[in-house]
């Protein structure tokens, strides 16, 4: 990776960096005052194999790889935060497809609305680098995560809903809107232990000129679950 | 002149008018009093004619029973210190029928007055009868309760009558002493329960050679009553035989939603793509969870402690109908009488 190609890729990042720093502080100094409630932390690793097809009108390529996410989410009270960041190697799949690094991270915040229910806003960010060319992605999403308890505090189904109305991306025509659906399963390992956590997630953008891309992916990963001292 | 008798008539108007209202103000018991204080002052004629205006009060302002019995000693007592002793025994033997249990009272009245009624009360015989006011019985297996007190040792006849007269049941044919027991069961004499309408104990009184020589009247009013039946117990509140499927439905349900979403829904969020069919994986291991899940919930398993719990409440419920349902069954085919009994009457024949 040349100095101009680990500039272009580092600086959206970058800005999602100043994010992620910006909405911790502002969401733990506001649940901080209105309540004494101790925070809770999770942190959890997930690897998974992703597949990312780009269509254009006459034109389709495919690339697929494995991409490592690490996650982290402070909850108090009724309010989350959640922080991830992947990245991994995406090979062509398709003749006319390059190979490219995909980097990509998320700043949600979080409401608890019903003990089922959770509802998430908040900035996503998603970096391909192929040769020397770079497409920053960037989108506003808001979503909904439900979850069906199987097992008491065992084990738990859970499914979300996302939507980015709106959004930029460099080099591609104009952003139209983003949506995007996953599921999975949760379970926590013998004793007290961490979750491990087999999900499936595709989202899909629309780019002005019909062009659409399509993201999936399926994972397998674990989440354990911090307390701090109050 | 003429003037002068105008006033005067008018002011005898006002006196007399006066003099009826505080007459008409005036009750026997009134009357008495002034009679016994003028038999203490000796002024007999006075008390003679103010117990005989006591004795002929009716209605509210007359004596009552044991007044009268009073009234008519100290009638006997002054007609005799009048010497008047026909008179004396009339107002004894008059005594003698209003309460045949009278006593004079020793220290009240002189010696010869107590001798003088106890010879004419031996001399009447009579019967008055005490009951219940109202009782209720069972025809056949209970019976009305009469005690009958006499005058004097002699004979009677009683028997339960209609209310014109006639007979209906014999009770008892011979001497009385001071009192006597009569129990009527609510039958006829052949037998049959009597039915609803005014009836009479009819108590006679012979003398020596078997003639009627006093008859006593109770009046019985007699009506069929029904007894009240119990309510039949509720069902009792059972517990549940069986573990409900709420919590298995409820862990069930999000499973199969997340494994059909996971297959129905990249085709509307991406449509037009060849979607990975690893999410089948995903959907299948979340669908195959939540079934585990809802067996182990064991829906509608039996609950045998409860099971059998409800069969003892069930059993013990069924008794207590079955019991309850039988009493009144019992009860309802039970005839009973309520009997209200009215004031005794003595009549005599020959008058008094």
């Amino acid at each position: 990776m040349t100095p101009r190609r680990c500039r272009d890729f580092v600086r959206p990042l970058a800005t999602l960096g100043l994010v992620l720093a910006a909405l911790p502080l502002a969401t733990l100094g506001v649940t901080a005052v209105a309540a004494q409630q101790p925070l809770h932390v999770t942190v959890g690793f997930e690897g998974g194999f992703t597949r990312a097809r780009s269509r254009a009108t006459g034109t389709s390529e495919l690339v697929s790889g494995a991409v490592f996410t690490g996650a982290a989410t402070l909850a108090r009270s009724r309010w989350r935060l959640r922080l991830d960041y992947g990245q991994g190697n995406l090979t062509a799949d398709t003749g006319a497809a390059a190979a490219r690094t995909l980097a990509e991270g998320r700043a949600q915040l979080g409401f608890v609305a019903a003990a089922w229910l959770t509802l998430w806003a908040g900035p996503r960010a998603r970096s391909y680098a192929s040769s020397g060319i770079r497409q920053r992605w960037w989108f506003w999403e808001v979503g909904a995560e439900a979850r069906g308890m199987l097992f008491a505090d065992r084990s738990y189904a859970f499914g979300a809903l996302a939507l980015a109305p709106a959004g930029t991306v460099d080099a591609l025509p104009a952003f139209s809107r983003e949506t995007g659906v996953a599921a999975g399963l949760a379970v926590r390992l013998p004793g007290p232990g961490p979750w491990a956590r087999l999900a499936y997630r595709v989202d899909q953008t629309r780019l002005a000129g019909g062009r659409r891309e399509t993201v999936e992916a399926i994972s397998l990963g674990v989440a354990m679950e911090l307390r701090s001292p109050r | 002149m003429r003037r002068a008798l105008l006033l005067l008539l008018a002011s005898l108007g006002v006196t007399a008018l006066v003099g009826a209202r505080a007459a008409a103000g005036q009750s026997g018991t009134d009357l008495m009093r002034q009679a016994v204080r003028a038999y203490q002052d000796l002024d007999l004629d006075i008390a003679a004619g103010l117990i005989r205006r006591a004795i002929a009060f009716e209605g509210p302002a007359a004596l009552a029973r044991s007044e009268r019995a009073t009234a008519f000693m100290y009638l006997t007592t002054v007609e005799l210190l009048r010497s008047r002793p026909d008179s004396a025994r009339s107002a004894a033997r008059r005594l003698v029928l209003v309460d045949p249990r009278y006593r004079p009272d020793a220290l009240t009245f002189p010696p010869q007055a107590i001798a003088l009624f106890t010879g004419v009360r031996r001399a009447t015989p009579a019967v008055t009868a005490r009951a219940a006011a109202d009782t209720q019985f069972r025809p056949g297996g209970e019976a009305l309760a009469v005690r009958l007190y006499a005058s004097a040792y002699h004979a009677i006849r009683a028997r339960v009558t209609r209310e014109d007269g006639r007979g209906l049941r014999a009770l008892y044919v011979g001497p009385i002493g001071d009192s006597l027991d009569l129990r009527w069961d609510g039958l006829d004499s052949a037998g049959t329960a009597v039915p609803r309408g005014r009836y009479a104990l009819t108590v006679v009184s012979t003398d020596s050679a078997g003639h009627v020589v006093r008859e006593l009247r109770l009046p019985l009013e007699v009506t069929p009553v029904t007894r009240d039946t119990q309510p039949l117990p509720l069902p009792p509140l059972l517990k549940p035989e069986r573990t409900p499927m709420g919590p298995a439905l409820r862990v069930l349900a999000p499973a199969a939603l997340v494994g059909v979403g996971t297959v129905v829904l990249p085709s509307v969020v991406a449509g037009g793509e060849d979607h990975a069919r690893g999410r089948f994986v995903v959907g299948g291991a979340v669908t195959i969870a939540g079934i585990a899940a809802f067996f182990a919930h064991h829906p509608a398993r039996a609950i045998p402690e409860n099971v059998a719990a409800n069969q003892r409440l069930r059993d013990q419920w069924t008794g207590q109908r079955t019991q309850i349902a039988a009493d009144n069954a019992r009860h309802r085919g039970e005839l009973r009488f309520a009997v209200k009994t009215g004031d005794p009457v003595i009549i005599t024949p020959e008058g008094p």
